[in-house]
């Protein structure tokens, strides 16, 4: 339970990190972002209020000066930098809303410029996408997998080795370039990027994520299908299997009562964490590409637009959910694996 | 074990030998292209001035793609080297002359040519009043394009269609006329006569003067008449040295070279060839001092013991908890600065930390080895011991993890890239596919603008992927234990 213990304490610490990071890099802007807004309610205030209406503008001005001053010391923006970077990070970890530069939302409460809204709305379709690719690749990986690791070096294994090698090589988003332009110019059979989805109808969704689920299975399933096949050779080499062997068990006996048996809890970590790798970074600039309306889109659409405070939210919201989803497995791990159990 | 063995070890797998044959072709290719091409000019043209490309095709398919070639013709004339049919008549003190001169050419492409440029530029003397001029061409099937129609001369030189710089009169493409240019007006008005608008607007005036109705090229002899009408105060003695008209035109081909060009007419095989060099300096600078790093540090981490290597693990625990391409995005864009040195320098900075951990576990059995103590017994000092004892144990380990590790640094400076957040002086492969990606080239199907830079980048990696993958079990202790 130690261990556990350990892990759990790892996490507000890693946050803590990140957040000083992200606030150290980013407090200039941030300040400026304040500085405006600031700005902006006091004028809209002084010149609304019927109080001030008779005064000259040089007055109104004046008076609104002072305002703002007030303000930016009761906010506190006036301190050193290092106490502004604690402020900073006090408000991206209790959830205090930060509004967009440019971007807003467009499903939940439609035209609201909070950021954590705008990044909120699309952590669904994100992981839907990778979900269902990952379900896939599960389907078609696990099986080549066994098939490789039952002859090492024979033509299935060299098929998934040198499958593994282009997937990691080549930028999936480069791959999801050249699907489009097949698929969808070429030989027009899928919804390319530029198609108008409802992204409130669930059958118009599903039309448009069928490419995406596709290039990116065909991507990940060269690379799990080589992880797996390495976990499975490595329990092959135990003891036991020797021993089922020599039992004279069938080879299909063996790996499938035997050796899967051992080699799940890596194998279901393995796949679980790089599915969240996926969702939480390798996906930028694919769901950019295919113009699908996830995480990814949002981060390329922020950075276009040059909106910081999204940016901000996005890594820290990205970081929070690979941080929580990996302690989950580790919980996940110690209760399927019971040599780890028992230690 | 000895450099020569792991070769030899290396060599003995297929993919290892393909690797290796691989990474020489790419190392020599990224040497010669540095020493043996002027390769700064060369990229400052490539990235900075889309001028230099000003007489390339745009867009256009690789040349082993296109099964129909066009034909490109240089033709230029000037008239005062042809002779002209004079007709005059009087109208009282007044002369009218009108001069015609015609030259002919042939066209024998199989195709439409990409784009058409040309050059118009008109001569006359002062006393040449109500200058007027009628530049058309007659094309094989009798129809005729016009240029310039009833277009008044004021100026002594006149350029109609050319672009006026420091270096003389510069082509001018017929596809990207400025709009509301008399020549664009009257060309489309002549040519909306034979196909439709949308044929048109599709084909581009450059390939579209060269077509008949559907878009299909016309073959034979076209015929381009100039014909230029003024008034003198009396009569002239003679015409020569009056006026003159220099009409040039240039048909550029409809596909080059091996790769194709992008749409702003720069070969593609010459963005690759320039980007060779830069993938290296890239992967070698961003791993080699990743893998120096995180060498040492997991050797530290795992000589020292008790707190101070659960501080240092902790440390590298963060580190490999971080984003990896957010927290770059995040740090490019709140620096502002797209310098490649710095980008390198983030990457360095996040990358150090995945090697640490298995690093640490081997050097926590070295250091139980009995020459360690026997060093340690004899008393020297601990980065003695690290650098002089340690280290070497490790250090064939870290080479293939940082072959291994190639990838993601260039993939992730292609992305990079991608999102616009690269040095605009560098060219790289990224920065190709970001062009292409923005001039919406998918759409357009110019395939071979994000194809073969895409390709180069895979090819690249894959090479150094199975070298890792070849050189892992034959350097790593663990595994050649067992």
């Amino acid at each position: 339970m130690r261990w556990l213990l350990a892990k759990a304490i790892n996490i507000p610490i890693v946050l803590i990190l990140v957040l000083f990071i992200l606030v150290s890099l980013t407090g200039g802007i941030l300040d400026q972002i304040m500085m405006k807004t600031i700005q902006v309610q006091v004028r809209r205030e002084i010149l609304a209020n019927p109080k001030y209406a008779y005064l000259p503008q040089e007055k109104k001005l004046e008076i609104a000066k002072k305002l703002e001053e007030e303000l930016i010391k009761a906010w506190g923006l006036d301190k050193p930098w290092y106490i502004k970077a604690f402020m900073y990070m006090y408000m991206l970890f209790t959830f205090k809303p930060i509004y967009a530069r440019v971007l807003t939302t467009r499903i939940i409460n439609p035209g609201s410029p909070n950021a954590y809204l705008i990044v909120l709305e699309r952590i669904p379709f994100t992981v839907v996408l990778f979900t269902t690719a990952s379900i896939f690749t599960l389907a078609i990986a696990i099986p080549l997998a066994l098939l490789a690791a039952r002859k090492p070096g024979g033509i299935v294994d060299k098929i998934v080795s040198a499958w593994s090698v282009f997937s990691v090589s080549m930028p999936w988003w480069w791959f999801a370039m050249v699907m489009i332009w097949l698929l969808c110019y070429k030989f027009p059979i899928f919804a390319g990027p530029e198609y108008q989805t409802n992204w409130t109808n669930p059958l118009d969704v599903a039309y448009r994520a069928a490419l995406p689920v596709l290039t990116v299975t065909i991507l990940s399933v060269g690379v799990t299908a080589y992880r797996i096949r390495g976990i499975l050779l490595d329990v092959m080499r135990e003891d036991f299997v020797t021993t089922a062997r020599a039992k004279g068990l069938p080879e299909k006996i063996v790996l499938l009562r035997y050796v899967i048996r051992v080699a799940a809890p890596p194998i279901i970590t393995i796949v679980l964490l790089s599915i969240v790798m996926s969702v939480v970074t390798g996906a930028i600039l694919t769901e950019a590409v295919f113009n699908w309306y996830g995480m990814g889109l949002l981060y390329w659409e922020a950075v276009m637009a040059n909106d910081i405070p999204v940016i901000l939210v996005l890594t820290y919201i990205s970081t929070l959910l690979y941080l929580v989803t990996r302690f989950v497995l580790d919980i996940l791990y110690t209760y399927l694996d019971p040599r780890i159990r028992r230690a | 074990m000895p450099l020569s063995e792991v070769v030899r070890e290396v060599w003995r797998t297929w993919s290892g030998k393909f690797s290796i044959i691989l990474l020489i072709i790419m190392g020599i290719g990224a040497i010669a292209v540095v020493l043996g091409t002027p390769y700064t000019k060369l990229s400052r043209e490539y990235l900075l001035e889309p001028t230099a490309w000003a007489t390339y095709p745009k867009a256009v398919p690789p040349c082993w793609a296109v099964s129909k070639k066009a034909q490109v013709i240089n033709i230029g004339f000037n008239t005062s080297h042809l002779k002209p049919e004079v007709k005059t008549k009087a109208y009282g003190p007044y002369t009218m002359y009108n001069v015609t001169w015609v030259y002919s050419f042939k066209y024998e492409g199989q195709a439409p040519p990409s784009d058409t440029l040309m050059k118009l530029i008109v001569h006359k003397s002062k006393n040449l009043l109500a200058y007027r001029l009628y530049v058309y061409m007659v094309r094989p099937d009798g129809s005729v394009i016009h240029f310039a129609k009833e277009l008044p001369v004021v100026k002594e030189e006149t350029v109609i269609l050319g672009l006026p710089s420091a270096q003389g009169v510069t082509w001018v493409s017929l596809s990207n006329l400025p709009l509301n240019s008399a020549v664009y007006q009257t060309l489309v008005e002549s040519l909306s006569k034979y196909m439709k608008k949308d044929v048109l607007a599709q084909l581009g005036l450059g390939t579209a003067i060269w077509c008949g109705k559907g878009g299909r090229v016309l073959r034979g002899t076209y015929r381009v008449v100039v014909d230029a009408v003024f008034y003198v105060q009396g009569k002239l003695k003679s015409l020569s040295g009056k006026t003159s008209i220099y009409f040039a035109a240039r048909t550029l081909p409809n596909c080059y070279g091996l790769m194709g060009t992008d749409s702003v007419g720069r070969p593609v095989e010459l963005g690759i060839m320039l980007g060779l060099p830069w993938s290296f300096v890239i992967s070698f600078y961003v791993t080699f001092l990743s893998a120096i790093i995180g060498g040492i540090y997991g050797v530290l981490a795992g000589y020292v013991s008790g707190w101070k290597s659960e501080v240092l693990m902790r440390i590298v625990d963060v580190v490999n908890s971080l984003p990896f391409l957010p927290i770059l995005i995040v740090a490019i864009m709140a620096l502002k600065s797209y310098s490649i040195w710095l980008i390198m320098s983030i990457m360095v900075a996040l990358l150090w930390a995945p090697p640490v951990i298995v690093i640490r576990s081997m050097a926590l059995q070295i250091k139980e080895q009995p020459y360690v103590e026997a060093a340690r017994a004899l008393g020297a000092s601990t980065p003695r011991i690290l650098l002089r004892y340690i280290m070497p144990q490790v250090f064939p380990y870290l080479v293939a993890i940082m072959v291994l590790s190639i990838p993601d640094a260039i993939i992730a400076e292609a992305a990079l890239a991608f999102l616009g957040l690269s040095d605009p002086t560098v060219p790289t492969w990224g920065k190709m596919l970001e062009f292409a990606w923005n001039e919406h080239a998918v759409i357009n199907g110019w395939w071979w603008s994000f194809l073969f830079p895409g390709l180069a980048l895979t090819v690249y990696c894959a090479a150094f992927l199975m070298l890792g993958r070849a050189l892992e079990p034959i350097v790593s202790p663990r595994i050649r234990g067992r």
